[in-house]
Order: C-alpha cells, then sequence, then structure tokens
C-alpha cells in the first residue's frame, strides 16, 4: 500500500506542472533571500556561535574564572592545547565562544557566552558521533535538554571519566549517582557491573532498547560462550572449528532456550545487575 | 498540458535575476550591525508547543521526550539583580505543565562572604510500553498505548562560606527522588504466536513459545545526600577535607506476566507416542504465571575524605588523596507468582503453585519467596599520591599510583513460598522452604598511571596515557537453592543442593592511548589518537583447578580533520574505528565433545563510524551547517562457527546506522530570522526471516522537518514561532510504534 502511494507520488511530482512548481519554488526562496540580503546587514550566525566576538586568550579568562582555569591544565581536554595557536585550540574559547563582548560587558551568566552545559552542540562540534548517537531513538535526553554533557563529564579538570590513578572516584559512580539502585549492593553481583556498565550499555545512545551494545543473546555470549572454536575437533583431532550446533554457556547448551528469546527474559536470568538470592541471577 | 505559462516562468527567472542584482549593489554596503537576538541578562520565555500524532502517542512522547498531548508554561526564567555593589540575587525557574518540567532556584551571593542556594528541580521521561519481540510471523503482544514516564526531582539547599584568605566551608543537603513506570526487557512468554503445537514434541521442530509478552517496572527511589566540606590553601598546599552521608530508600517492583490468557486442560492432553496427533490450542498451551518481583534497598553510606596537592615550585607539585567508605544496607525481596492450574474440580490459583498427578515428577514452581535478615557491608579505602612536574618547557607529565582495599559482606534468607496442588482433586497445601545466601569478598587493587603531554613543538601537542589496574582477591558464595523431589501425589518441593564459590578472584586492566594535534597551517587542523585496552577477569577455585576466565582486548584509532578551505566554510571529518575480541576460559563438562579446559573466542567485534559536519556561512546573512554519522557496527558470538542447528537460532548483532540532521539560519528582515531544520535516521539491519528463533537486528526510517521563525519585536521582547512534521516507521517493533504528524511550537521572551 505504502509502495502504491509512493510510486503514486513520484508519478504527481514528475509531472511537468509540479517542475514547475519546484522551480518556481527554488526561484521564490532564492529571491526572497537576495532581497533580504539587501536590506539586511547583521551576521547571522550557527548556534553556538556568538555574533561579533573575537579571541581574547584563556589569561584574560582567568582574571575571573582562575580556579577553572588552573584546573584545566590537568584536564583531558588540554591534552590537545596547543600554544599559541588561540582561536583553534581547546582553550576556554573553543568551547564557549569567542569571548571579548562577554569581558567588555563585565562577565555575566550567559552574557555573549556559551554554556555547553545548556547547548550539546558545543561538544558536537569536535564529537561528531556523540551527536549522532544522541540523535538514536534510546539515548539519554542530551537532545531534549533534560541531561547534559556536564552531567556525566567534567571538562575542566581532571579525566574526562573518572577513573584515573590521579582521582579517587571510579567510572561506575558516574552512573550510580543518578542510577541508585544499580549500584546495589548485591548477595551475587554481576561481575560485568565490576567491569563497568559500559560493558553492556552506551550511555551515550543505541540502537537497542536501554541502549545496550545489542538487543539479544551476542549481548551476554560476549564473556560467557564457552564455544568450541579453537578447540580440537574430537571427530578429527584437528584444532579448529567444530560446528556441532551447540550454544554452550555453563557447561550446558542454551541453544533451544534461545528460541524463546534471549538470556535476560522472564524466566531465565532476570537479575542482570545484581541478585540477592540466586548467583546464576536467575532471580 | 503545461499548467505554469512560460510567461510566469520567464517573471520568476527576471525576479531572481532583480534579487541578485540589488544584492550586489548591497552587500557591500554593510554597515555596523546590531544583533536582536543578544542574550537578555534577564529574561523570562513563555512557551507551548503540541503535535498532532497520527500512530503511537507514546512512541512519540519517548522519541521526542515530550508529551503528546502538548505543554505550556514558563520555559526558563532568569532575573539576576544585584542587591547592592557586593550582593548579587539570581533566581531560575521553569513550569512546563504536560511535560512535568519544574525549576526553582535562588542564589544570593556575597562577595567575599559566602552563597546561599535553595532550589527544586524536576523532570520528566518518557517511555513507551515496547517489549519482547517479533516472532516470524509478525505476532505481537498488544503494546500499553497510555505513556508511561518516571519523574526526577531533587530538592537542595547549599551553603557556602568563601571569606578572603579563610577556609571556604560548604554545607549541601540535597533529596533526590525517582518515582514512575517504565518499561523493561524483562518481556514474558507466550504461545500465542501462530507457530504450531503438537501434543508430541518430536512433531514440534521448534520451540512455540516466545518472550514477546510486555512487562513493566514501577520505581520508587530516594536518594538523601549530606555534604560537608573545607577547603583552604596554606602556603603552596591547598586541601579540602569532605564528609558525605548518602542514604538511599529504593523499591522497585517489576510486574511479571507470563503466558497470559493459558492454562493446561484438566485431565491432561496425551503426550505418549501412541496417541493420536492432537494440534494444540495455545491457550491450553501452558499455565499462566503472574505477579511482581518486588526489590528493596535502604543504604547508608559515610565517606570521608582529603585531598591535597602542593605546589613545591612553578614546576612540580606533589598531590595526594585518601578515602574511606563504608556503607551498610538492609536488603529486601517479595517475590510473589500466581500459577493458574486447571484439576479436576476446577481452576486453582495460587502463589508458588506447583502441580502433582498420579504419577511422574511435580511441576516446577515459579520461584516466589519472601526475604528476612537481608543485610549487606561494604568498606572501601582508597588512597592516591602522585607528581605533576614540568621537567623541560612544554613538558607536562604527571605520575600517580592508586591503592584500593575493599571488602564486602552480604547476606538474604529467603522463605519460599510453595503450593502444592494436586490434580486429580484439587486440594492444595503449602509447602515452606527456607534457604540461606550469603557472599563475602575481599580485594585489594593497585594503578599506577603515567600522562604525558608535551607542546613545545609549534602547532604540534602529543600526548600519552598509560594505567594499569591490577586486582588481587577472594570471594566466597553460598546459594541455597530450591528443588523438586518425589513422584506421584507424594511429590513435593525441597531445598536442594546449594551452588558454591569459594575462589581467588584476579583483574588486570590495561589502558594505553597515545595521540597527537597538529595545526597543519591555518586551514587545516588533525587530531589522531590511538587506543588499546586489555582486560582479564579471573575466578579460580582454590580447592581444584576449576577456573572461569574472561578477557577482552579492544584496540582502535580516532582521526578528526578540521578543513577551512575559505572563510566561512568548514569542513569537519571524524573517524573511529574500532576492533575487538574476547575469549573465556572454563572447565567444558561437557566432555563428550570437548574434554578438559579450554580457551574459547567468545566475540569479535568490528566499529567504523565516519562522522562529517559541514558548517558554511556564505554571507553574514546566512549560514547552512550539515551533518552526517554513518556507522558500521557488527558483534560475532558463536554464529556462524557454531554450525548446525544453533546457525537457525543466533546471528551476529549487528548495529549498523547512518543519521543525519541539516540546519540553516538566514536574516530575512532586521529583526527576523528564518530557520530550517531537517533531521533522518535509518537502521536497516533487521532479520525476521529467524523461523526458528527470534528476529535480530534493527530497522527503522525516521524523518523530521521543521520551519522556524524568530522576532524582536522590541529590544526586550522577542519570540519564535516554529512548525515541523515527523514520520517514523519502526520495522523492529512490528509497525506499532508508527508514528507521523505536524507540530508546532510557540515562545515569547521578555527582557526582565
Amino acid at each position: 500500500m505504502s509502495a502504491c502511494n509512493s510510486d503514486l507520488r513520484m508519478k504527481i511530482l514528475r509531472r511537468p506542472q509540479f517542475s514547475n512548481v519546484w522551480l518556481f519554488g527554488a526561484v521564490l526562496a532564492w529571491s526572497v533571500l537576495f532581497l533580504a540580503c539587501t536590506s539586511v546587514t547583521r551576521t547571522v550566525v550557527a548556534p553556538t556561535t556568538i555574533a561579533g566576538a573575537t579571541y581574547v586568550g584563556s589569561a584574560e579568562c582567568a582574571t575571573c574564572h582562575s580556579e577553572t582555569v588552573d584546573g584545566f591544565k590537568h584536564a583531558t581536554h588540554a591534552n590537545l592545547s596547543i600554544a599559541g595557536a588561540q582561536g583553534v585550540d581547546p582553550s576556554c574559547e573553543s568551547c564557549h565562544g569567542a569571548g571579548s563582548k562577554h569581558v567588555q560587558a563585565g562577565g555575566g551568566r550567559g552574557v555573549f557566552i556559551v554554556n555547553p552545559g545548556k547547548e550539546p552542540e558545543t561538544c558536537f562540534q569536535c564529537h561528531l558521533d556523540k551527536r549522532g548517537e544522541f540523535n538514536l531513538p534510546h539515548a539519554h535526553p542530551v537532545i531534549a535538554g533534560k541531561v547534559s554533557c556536564t552531567d556525566c563529564h567534567n571538562p575542566h579538570k581532571g579525566r574526562a571519566i573518572d577513573n584515573s590513578a590521579a582521582a579517587l572516584g571510579n567510572e561506575n559512580q558516574t552512573c550510580t549517582k543518578c542510577h541508585t539502585a544499580q549500584a546495589g549492593p548485591y548477595v551475587f553481583k554481576h561481575n560485568a557491573m565490576v567491569e563497568g556498565c559500559t560493558s553492556c550499555h552506551n550511555p551515550h545512545g543505541s540502537v537497542n532498547q536501554k541502549m545496550l551494545v545489542a538487543r539479544d543473546a551476542n549481548l551476554c555470549l560476549r564473556c560467557h560462550l564457552e564455544h568450541p572454536a579453537t578447540l580440537k575437533n574430537t571427530a578429527t583431532g584437528q584444532p579448529g572449528f567444530v560446528g556441532d550446533g551447540k550454544i554452550v554457556v555453563g557447561g550446558e547448551d542454551h541453544r533451544t532456550r534461545l528460541q524463546n528469546g534471549t538470556c535476560w527474559v522472564s524466566g531465565c536470568h532476570e537479575a542482570v545487575h545484581g541478585s540477592n538470592s540466586s548467583k546464576p541471577l536467575r532471580y | 498540458m503545461n499548467a505554469f505559462p512560460f510567461s510566469l516562468r520567464r517573471s520568476a527567472c527576471l525576479f531572481t535575476c532583480l534579487g541578485f542584482a540589488a544584492t550586489a549593489g548591497r552587500l557591500s554596503a554593510a554597515d555596523s550591525e546590531t544583533d536582536p537576538f543578544q542574550a537578555y541578562s534577564s529574561y523570562i520565555k513563555v512557551s507551548g508547543q503540541s503535535a498532532a500524532i497520527t500512530g503511537n502517542d507514546a512512541a512519540y512522547a519517548t522519541r521526542r521526550q515530550t508529551s503528546p498531548d502538548g505543554s505550556a508554561g514558563i520555559e526558563d526564567l532568569h532575573l539576576s539583580r544585584d542587591l547592592d555593589p557586593n550582593t548579587a540575587l539570581t533566581i531560575d525557574g521553569r513550569a512546563l505543565f504536560g511535560d512535568g518540567d519544574y525549576l526553582a532556584k535562588v542564589n544570593l551571593t556575597r562577595n567575599e562572604v559566602g552563597s546561599v542556594e535553595v532550589g527544586y528541580k524536576r523532570f520528566r521521561t518518557f517511555y513507551d510500553g515496547i517489549g519482547g519481540f517479533f516472532p516470524h510471523n509478525s505476532y505481537w503482544q498488544p503494546l500499553a498505548q497510555e505513556e508511561l514516564h518516571t519523574d526526577r526531582g531533587n530538592l537542595w539547599a547549599e551553603v557556602k562560606i568563601a571569606r578572603p584568605n579563610a577556609p571556604v566551608f560548604q554545607l549541601r543537603f540535597s533529596d533526590e527522588r525517582r518515582t514512575g513506570e517504565k518499561d523493561s526487557t524483562i518481556w514474558g512468554d507466550t504461545d500465542f504466536t501462530g507457530v504450531p503445537i503438537w501434543n508430541k514434541s518430536a512433531l514440534n521442530p521448534y520451540s512455540s513459545n516466545r518472550k514477546l509478552v510486555p512487562s513493566y517496572i514501577e520505581l520508587n527511589e530516594r536518594l538523601r545526600t549530606y555534604l560537608a566540606s573545607v577547603s583552604h590553601t596554606i602556603g603552596k598546599t591547598s586541601f579540602v577535607i569532605s564528609i558525605v552521608r548518602a542514604e538511599t530508600d529504593n523499591t522497585d517492583t517489576r510486574w511479571i506476566n507470563r503466558y497470559p490468557g493459558e492454562v493446561k486442560p484438566y485431565p491432561a492432553i496425551p503426550t505418549s507416542a501412541s496417541s493420536p496427533n492432537i494440534l494444540i490450542a495455545p491457550e491450553q498451551a501452558n499455565n499462566a504465571i503472574y505477579g511482581f518481583d518486588e526489590q528493596s534497598v535502604e543504604s547508608y553510606s559515610t565517606t570521608v575524605s582529603g585531598e591535597f596537592e602542593t605546589r613545591l615550585t612553578d614546576r612540580l607539585s606533589v598531590f595526594g588523596g585518601v578515602r574511606h567508605q563504608t556503607i551498610s544496607a538492609d536488603l529486601g525481596t517479595d517475590r510473589e507468582l500466581t500459577t493458574d492450574i486447571m484439576t479436576a474440580t476446577g481452576k486453582v490459583s495460587a502463589v508458588g503453585a506447583f502441580s502433582v498427578g498420579t504419577s511422574g515428577s511435580p511441576s516446577r514452581p515459579p520461584y516466589s519467596f519472601t526475604s528476612r535478615d537481608g543485610h549487606a557491608t561494604e568498606k572501601i579505602l582508597s588512597a592516591n599520591c602522585g607528581v605533576r612536574v614540568e621537567p623541560v618547557k612544554a613538558l607536562f607529565v604527571t605520575l600517580a599510583l592508586k591503592g584500593e582495599d575493599s571488602s564486602s559482606e552480604a547476606r538474604m534468607q529467603a522463605d519460599y513460598i510453595n503450593t502444592k496442588v494436586v490434580l486429580g482433586t484439587g486440594a492444595v497445601s503449602n509447602v515452606p522452604v527456607f534457604t540461606n545466601n550469603t557472599s563475602e569478598t575481599n580485594e585489594t587493587a593497585w594503578t599506577p598511571e603515567i600522562d604525558v603531554r608535551y607542546s613545545g613543538i609549534k602547532n604540534l601537542s602529543l600526548y600519552a596515557n598509560f594505567d594499569y589496574r591490577h586486582v588481587s582477591g577472594d570471594e566466597t558464595a553460598y546459594n541455597g537453592a530450591v528443588t523438586t523431589s518425589g513422584s506421584g501425589t507424594a511429590g513435593t518441593v525441597i531445598a536442594g543442593a546449594p551452588i558454591t564459590a569459594e575462589d581467588n578472584t584476579g583483574e588486570n586492566h590495561g589502558h594505553y592511548k597515545i595521540g597527537a594535534n597538529w595545526n597543519a597551517c591555518s586551514a587545516l587542523t588533525l587530531r589522531s589518537e590511538l587506543f588499546y585496552r586489555d582486560h582479564r577477569n579471573s575466578f579460580a577455585d582454590i580447592a581444584s583447578t576449576d577456573a572461569y576466565i574472561v578477557g577482552y582486548r579492544y584496540r582502535g584509532w580516532k582521526v578528526s580533520g578540521i578543513l577551512r578551505p575559505l572563510p566561512g566554510l568548514t569542513f569537519t571529518t571524524r573517524y573511529v574505528q574500532q576492533v575487538g575480541e574476547a575469549d573465556v576460559r572454563a572447565d567444558q563438562t561437557d566432555a563428550t565433545h570437548y574434554a578438559g579446559v579450554g580457551y574459547y573466542d567468545s566475540m569479535d567485534s568490528r566499529n567504523h563510524l565516519i562522522g562529517e559536519t559541514i558548517d558554511w556561512a556564505p554571507t553574514k546573512q546566512l549560514y547552512f551547517q550539515a551533518n552526517l554519522n554513518v556507522v558500521f557496527a557488527t558483534l560475532r558470538t558463536a554464529y556462524p562457527s557454531a554450525g548446525g542447528a544453533a546457525n537457525a537460532v543466533l546471528r551476529n548483532a549487528d548495529n549498523n546506522y547512518w543519521n543525519a540532521s541539516f540546519v540553516s539560519g538566514f536574516a530575512v528582515g532586521p529583526s527576523t530570522n528564518l530557520e530550517l531544520q531537517a533531521a533522518f535516521y535509518r537502521a536497516d539491519n533487521y532479520q525476521s526471516s529467524m523461523v526458528v528463533s527470534v528476529p535480530y537486528g534493527a530497522e527503522a526510517k525516521e524523518s523530521s522537518v521543521a520551519v522556524a521563525v524568530k522576532h524582536a519585536f522590541t529590544d526586550r521582547l522577542r519570540g519564535t514561532l516554529k512548525v515541523g512534521y515527523f514520520d517514523r516507521q519502526n520495522v523492529t517493533t512490528g509497525g506499532f510504534t508508527n508514528f507521523r504528524g505536524p507540530m508546532a511550537y510557540l515562545s515569547l521572551e521578555h527582557a526582565l
């Protein structure tokens, strides 16, 4: 039905009179555009750009924000700093926009300054891949403005992800400060939680429900598959592919169970983050 | 017939030419400018939005994170006032009714004295009722059409005392809540799949039931945090000492729904080889199981930490810190699953019901229990020290070492609720079973790290970072089990052999990366980073040679280029490649096929991401920005190497997609801007032809367009009108979450 509609639409759009409509529309658009140019002299800029402002350098920022500028020297983003390349290196103004107007206005929140905490486009300028991921169907609502990049990452100090030896925190605390239930504690924890929440979830976005790295059994099999690909084939005695049609986990063939769904569905291994009553994380 | 006369086409061309001519004459006459859309220092912005959605409203709310019924109110309020030369008052607010989005924050700051802040923030996250997979015949359980949502609220108060040359004191209290209902991926099963079910297993080439009944979680979570800290600088040493008390009170309930609308008949349908072939109706294939699983945690943690940094010289500083955390938690579970069982005297519904007949083993109860004496404690002591040094100009080196010692003990006793149902009489009796569950872990971790950065070469910065985390410890676990016993009407449920573990544990995590940033010229910047991660976790039984070891390695590189061939034109390109592999070493009990302990390749992944952004401002009055992301991602485990029947069950997890967006802004008048937006998304890996199993991959198409007009009515009042259209087709959910329709948004912003 939709294919028929699509064909019909294409036929309609290919009719000469509709070609002329497109032509007229394009001509009209360009005409409005150029006529407007004749009457408007001000500058329109893409989001996260500050019209008419020029770069002043991080030293100028330090006069009011000394603590932030000082901490930035050891931040992950400082890795990209290039001496003397003001305006293109990730100093303050690379993210906050050219600061001359902000300085002239005497500072102030939002006064001629970009706040990346409110505008993720600032981060997306370099992290193009994250723009794509946050626009996927299953993502933290950064695009909707309900959470921001800076809720999880501190761009001004330390590692962008808090897991270095130079800091006392760890990566999972970034997640569990909001998702407290997943922090446990549990009588029987899932060791993947120790490895990190990002073992199974892509926090920026995924094509899969719950931002899962995979929405099927492959997610679990990555660490639990006891598949004999590198074992000797007992039939031939040769190493390599056996291909006996089994999907072995925990010493048991799970092939028929996977016909029903995934590993964590009801009746199987429901307690994916940890359990207080079942070591195999059944419930 | 050409409905568009030549004269009109000629007029259009002439119109265009005049436009070009006029533009050429005025472009050079550009003079000083004012921006009618510069940010106000204080303002109130009221807005409203609504959509006329055809299709699944809940899916629209989930995708757009806004109510399909519309919302309106104060989108943003910011008031900044100087009460006197040294005192500033800031008020922020938001109240979007319909979206459940609220903010009220008041901050009073006095220079060289400190600040006081109180606030409340709440926002809503929307969910649809998606759950389950699609069987091959495109059957799908009905979805919850009403929108689900959770609300996150945070009430906080903070006092900061910051006198000149004196310690800075901070006191903060926050009370965060998360309440509401969302969908779960712990799907239930059903036999209403269209797959034929015969009374003899030999006639059923593959499983008839599928886990595709939607499931939901009700959240009721609370976190209260009390923080007190003091920071100061004495001489060349700055330090911060803090104490944090965190109290959680979480009760999350998951609703379980298995085989809804089904109950096995009594007497049972004969299944012996000599019986005639009978096609079983799906409503008679299994017994319905329904109920809830409620998990509660009340935890109290106290964290005391102190950190310092001493700047010995301009090029040398040392730092360190200690943190001690104790956690005490009361754990509780109430899991009550009711089973419907048809008997000679009618249907019996009981929690934890299992059936016994005149012969054979009893059926397995659905694991229902309530807990008692659930408790867990954790102690974590962390300390680190390091040095930051600049041995030569522009070479920055950080050396750090962190040590962690942690231990935990946890226990929970479970009272299993089992109800024995005698099929022949309908008699029921309680069969309680008590089990113990305990665990204990001890771990010691050491993490050395080196971080190097050099920016002494003109237009080039180089950096490297290496850290290696080594953990050694031990764990013991005891998990009481429940099993069936006996046969016939004497069949029952008893405590089974427990699952026990007494292991030495170990972890080795290495992270390595090197990178460079090069300004090749004023028009070209190049960045590149190579990374490698190597992890291995092992669990070795203390009393035997049994072991489970999982290791994985990821390697890849990122490269970015920023090219500015012309003023106003920028190409930003990013490519990320990541290749991963994992292996498992485990004891293989299936000696028939694979004797002994061996290594198994368990994962092979390939990811390629290409991102491109083009920014172009051909004139001062116009800009374009186009974004494109293309991702090729595949994750292989057992397919296809498992071979045989396994290949009919499993496929690789392919997560390819591409999405693109376009935005253009244009000044159409001295006080009016026009903005065009468009976005596209497509995933196309859906494999619906899995006859034996569930489908794999995802397939969806989404597109949206919007036109916005921004107009500054006066220097203090501006407005935005935006109209758009969305279209979403999601094949993965069988089309049940499709939606399309127009939306409109209107806002007015007034300077205060």
